[in-house]
């Protein structure tokens, strides 16, 4: 007995570490993302702009690369953040909500959905949804993508449940037709628009973080905080959820509920940042997977971890988009694709085996 | 002695070379765009230039610069890691909020209108000229430019009336794709007094095969470099679809070099010009 409870406390002591580790390479990359950059800032130079922003001193550097720092750097190093901990905290909760670890919202459409909505707000724009636009102002673009992903996700969980338990195979092939589906409406959507429109399809497929100015970034990064923070309060009823449906209907869980509810965030998390930046692919799978082989599977470091390291994973993505090829940049979602793309076969590879052995 | 000699002669050198080089030579200019970048060679300004895009070829000293990527795909942070203190772009540039960036960026920064006629060539180079100091090269250069486009309008007047004449920027995979309105492509059509068979469009969008032979357009153009993957004008002409058209029986295919012709550059209407040769050649007997 005595035994079981000193694992169980090693196993939250290293879960804690983890979480610690995960916030500090965070951290460390969030500032890294300040201070590199295709424009060469001395530090001096960087702490000069910032305490200058502060209103402590007078002495200021030149005009551009203070606001190299201040509005490009910065608010596209908040994106990322934001971007990343999101898409990873959705990861973490779709999978939870499916019970499957291949379920990611770039995989089974929940990000091109948003993207979707997205696409046909921008290019239908002012003639369908006038009233709407002006109502919801800055915040109009998310929400349209949330409602996108949000439809997405129902649609894929009607379609590959039975009885309340998840087909595997259905739910992957659901969202390849998803996929299909939603590339194809922005492609019809992309020849439709003229010049003056966002008329570039590769943004919405292979996304970026170039546009982040913060008239952009605030209205989504609100939307992703809140998606992210309600995530968080989902662990225990998931890790009730893990145990099955019925077990956790026992334990008290409403599980409806619970369902409804990680849904809903979720397409809110996907759909904003997806709003902002494009699709972003293999974050949702790849971050929660690491995490989890770290923590072990309690959804109460998963969810926090996921959101830490998927904020580490998008700013070192974006680090290498930006300087890999300067002064031109990469897409970010080639960066994310080109690292999650092995790592998902592998995940299929091992499962084979494992299948094979068992 | 020697020293003294090497000195004053030094000193010298150097006084030449300020007053020779214009004003505007300390400064680092990004171009984006083809038609920009090569105004600003044009103008003997090509020392300043610090980096272009990828649709800048031409002068060669052009493609030896930095590029920042293609015209349409910026990176704010990208232009200004070059350090500039101007930067001139094109309107066909973007996206839009990476030049909203630049123009908040502090950077002295001159925009240029996505027009494609004679006169908005002759709009860029003045603008140009201005803002850099370099008034004297400008007016030579609008001298020629304007030169060339007389000569331009001797030639089409002897392609006669109104041709219709069909564009295909691309044939990739057998799939043609035509200029609509409003895009370079259309604006040589008009220098050319031709009517676009695909007017019905804007942009460059799919066209179907059979549209096109519907459409029976008297000239077809086709761009080069996409003519050439296919192996030239004669499998254009052998194409299914092509083949059945007025403009392949008669011969009147042409290919359009997209950088000469389609750029609106200080080259466009002397490349107008030969290209209305090139067609009036294949035009002689009946049109």
């Amino acid at each position: 007995m005595s035994d079981a409870v000193a694992l169980h406390q090693g196993r939250e002591r290293r879960a804690k570490l983890v979480l610690i580790s995960c916030a500090c390479a965070a951290v460390a990359l969030a500032i890294l993302g300040v201070v590199i950059g295709p424009l060469q800032i001395a530090p001096i130079d960087l702490a000069k702009i910032l305490i200058h922003q502060l209103g402590l001193t007078s002495a200021s550097v030149s005009e551009v690369k203070s606001g190299v720092i201040l509005n490009l750097r910065i608010p596209r190093v908040v994106l990322a953040c934001a971007v990343g901990a999101s898409l990873g905290v959705a990861g973490a909760a779709m999978q939870g909500f499916f019970r499957n670890p291949l379920a990611d919202p770039s995989l089974i459409g929940v990000s091109f959905g948003g993207a979707l909505a997205a696409v046909a707000v921008i290019v239908l724009g002012g003639a369908f949804f006038g009233s709407a636009n002006a109502l919801l102002g800055p915040f109009f673009l998310p929400i349209s993508a949330f409602a996108g992903s949000l439809s997405v996700v129902l649609i894929i969980y009607r379609v590959s449940t039975i009885d309340g338990r998840v087909i595997v195979a259905t739910m992957l092939l659901a969202g390849v037709a998803a996929n299909a589906l939603a590339i194809s409406g922005i492609g019809y959507l992309t020849f439709l628009a003229d010049d003056t429109q966002l008329r570039d399809l590769t943004f919405w497929t292979l996304g970026t973080l170039g546009g982040a100015t913060w008239s952009r970034v605030l209205p989504a990064v609100a939307l992703m905080l809140t998606a992210i923070a309600g995530m968080l309060t989902l662990a225990r009823p998931m890790n009730c959820l893990l145990l099955g449906e019925g077990d956790a209907v026992a334990l008290g869980v409403d599980v409806e509920r619970v369902k409804r509810r990680a849904a809903l965030l979720t397409a809110l998390g996907v759909g904003a940042a997806t709003a902002v930046c494009g699709v972003i692919s293999f974050v949702g799978l790849v971050v929660p997977h690491l995490v989890r082989l770290m923590t072990g599977p309690d959804h109460r470091y998963v969810l926090p971890g996921s959101a830490l390291l998927g904020a580490a994973l998008v700013l070192a993505a974006d680090l290498i988009a930006r300087l890999a090829v300067t002064p031109a940049e990469l897409p970010l979602g080639v960066v994310t694709a080109a690292l999650g793309a092995p790592f998902f076969f592998w995940l299929l590879v091992k499962d084979k085996r494992r299948e094979a052995l068992g | 002695m020697i020293l003294l000699k090497k000195a004053t002669w030094a000193f010298l050198l150097s006084v030449v070379a300020v007053s020779v080089s214009p004003a505007a030579a300390q400064d680092r200019i990004v171009s984006v765009g083809g038609d920009v970048t090569e105004i600003i060679y044009a103008l003997g300004l090509g020392d300043a230039v610090v980096a272009t895009d990828s649709t800048s070829v031409y002068p060669a000293a052009a493609t030896q610069t930095p590029k920042v990527g293609y015209l349409r795909q910026l990176s704010a942070e990208g232009v200004l890691s070059l350090e500039p203190d101007l930067i001139v772009i094109s309107g066909a540039a973007g996206p839009p909020v990476v030049i909203d960036q630049l123009r908040d960026s502090g950077v002295k920064i001159l925009e240029t209108e996505a027009a494609y006629t004679l006169d908005s060539i002759l709009k860029k180079v003045d603008r140009i000229a201005d803002l850099l100091s370099v008034r004297e090269a400008g007016a030579e250069l609008r001298d020629r430019i304007e030169a060339d486009s007389r000569r331009m309008a001797e030639r089409v007047e002897r392609l006669g009336l109104s041709p219709e004449i069909l564009f295909f920027v691309t044939l990739r995979n057998g799939a043609p794709r035509a200029a609509g309105t409003e895009t370079a492509a259309h604006g040589v059509i008009e220098l050319l007094g031709g009517v676009n068979s695909f007017a019905g469009h804007t942009g460059y969008k799919a066209l179907s095969l059979e549209a096109a032979v519907a459409a029976d357009p008297d000239i077809i153009l086709v761009m080069s470099h996409h003519a050439e993957r296919l192996g030239g004008a004669d499998a254009v002409k052998a194409h299914p679809a092509i083949s059945l058209t007025s403009a392949a029986n008669e011969g009147r295919i042409v290919l359009v070099d997209p950088v000469t012709v389609m750029q609106f550059s200080p080259r466009t209407p002397s490349a107008v010009a030969d290209l209305a040769e090139t067609i009036a050649s294949r035009a002689d007997k009946e049109l």
